[in-house]
């Protein structure tokens, strides 16, 4: 597998292959973003549904957000969202779809997930983003996070787990959960926005 | 200018996805009033990516490259995404809204509800229309309820509230909003359990609520 991205360039890459993508369907750079991202988001579907369901389905699951990727590759912009931050929103959203799928009152409704988790890069607020930073940086941050915030902070953006649920598997009070989410939250981003 | 925004714990919950659906639909109404927010939302997403490249990768099925695109070339899961209206209304509610007849509801003289479908049961989503000074039943809260300014504003004791504003109250807080004397104001609102009202019978219930008269 590919090493950790940690430089500039690195992330560069992946935003390149998906403008080419986006601009002339070049499949070549398209297998470089499945062979790195595929095995990431089967890994993150993995996290959320363990042991629950066939190995086969969260390769589906893999590939219907890369469909995804082949389809709105035209709609990323570089300048607003790194390439792993728009494919987390395509993968959290392939998530939201399947247990939308599942429940019997969403064919009720017009909405598409889309329609409530914007995965667009494009309507983005212009001005404000001079915060487009490489994700080595915030993982960097992520790591400087005390160890009980940085397991919960985990827990609901890779296991997919509301606060409430994070609080009953950990067995902490609802409102220690929430305040360590708040810390970890405006640490990251002044961390980010330095 | 917006002053009422949703917490951290809210966004994060958003941009994580793990928020229900209906409350999801109050926050995507305010983002579309509020920069502030939908950057906080980037940051957000953005620690998700970072995540994202922290996690340990699971090897994937040696042919899943190319069935993915024979999928593809097949044109199989080829969706239409329809275009979204450029309009005052959040496109979440507009689309609620082009997708079904609203039926209007009178709940007092200045107070009329519509339910819009929003494909899930933990909640109640309805447009709320308060005529211009117009004041709505005092009422408590029985669950979590948020609402969302779309056009002209109200005020009840705890501020004023215009459009894009985010309002949760929660169990127990009781309040009586009013509509600004030269609008209607229309609200979006979600509600976890339906809105008691509390009027002469729970007066009795309840000393320290000044029952006013509309
Ligand atoms: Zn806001």
């Amino acid at each position: 597998m590919d090493t950790l991205p940690s430089t500039k360039q690195h992330l560069k890459v992946w935003n390149d292959h998906l403008m080419n993508v986006g601009r002339s369907q070049d499949r070549q750079a398209f297998k470089a973003l499945f062979e790195h991202f595929g095995p990431l988001l089967k890994s993150y579907f993995m996290s959320k549904f363990p042991s629950q369901h066939s190995v086969q389905m969260m390769d589906e699951l893999v590939q219907e957000v890369m469909i995804k990727v082949w389809q709105k590759a035209m709609t990323f912009d570089p300048s607003k969202a790194a390439a792993s931050t728009w494919i987390f929103t395509l993968a959290r959203n392939t998530r939201i779809d399947m247990l939308r799928r599942q429940s019997k009152y969403a064919t009720t409704s017009s909405l598409e997930t889309e329609d409530i988790w914007d995965d667009t890069t494009e309507d983005g607020p212009y001005q404000l983003l001079q915060h487009n930073r490489d994700s080595s940086q915030i993982q960097t941050s992520l790591k400087q996070l005390p160890e009980e915030q940085s397991l919960v902070i985990r827990k609901v953006y890779m296991e997919s787990k509301s606060h409430s649920e994070v609080a009953e598997e950990l067995n902490l009070p609802l409102g220690t959960v929430k305040s360590r989410v708040r810390l970890a939250q405006s640490k990251l981003q002044s961390l980010i926005k330095r | 200018m917006i002053h009422h925004h949703p917490d951290d714990n809210l966004l994060t919950e958003y941009a994580a996805g793990t928020l229900d659906t209906a409350q999801a639909i109050a926050i995507t109404a305010h983002l579309h009033f509020c920069t502030q927010c939908k950057h906080k939302i980037m940051l957000m997403e953005q620690t998700g990516g970072a995540m994202l490249e922290t996690l340990s990768p699971e090897p994937i099925a040696p042919d899943s490259f190319d069935s993915l695109m024979s999928m593809i070339e097949k044109g199989e899961n080829n969706r239409r995404s329809t275009p979204r209206k450029a309009g005052d209304l959040p496109n979440v509610v507009s689309k609620m809204m082009d997708h079904q007849s609203l039926k209007w509801r009178k709940v007092n003289s200045s107070l009329k509800t519509a339910n819009l479908v929003a494909g899930q049961k933990q909640h109640a989503v309805s447009l709320q229309k308060i005529n211009a000074g117009g004041v709505v039943p005092e009422h408590d809260h029985r669950g979590v309820e948020i609402t969302v300014v779309l056009k002209g504003s109200f005020s009840d004791k705890n501020g004023i509230y215009q459009a894009g504003d985010f309002v949760l109250k929660e169990p127990g807080d009781v309040h009586q909003p009013l509509s600004a004397s030269n609008e209607d104001c229309l609200c979006l609102s979600v509600e976890s359990a339906p809105v008691k009202l509390t009027g002469l019978f729970s007066r009795l219930l309840n000393p320290f609520i000044k029952l006013r008269v509309a």
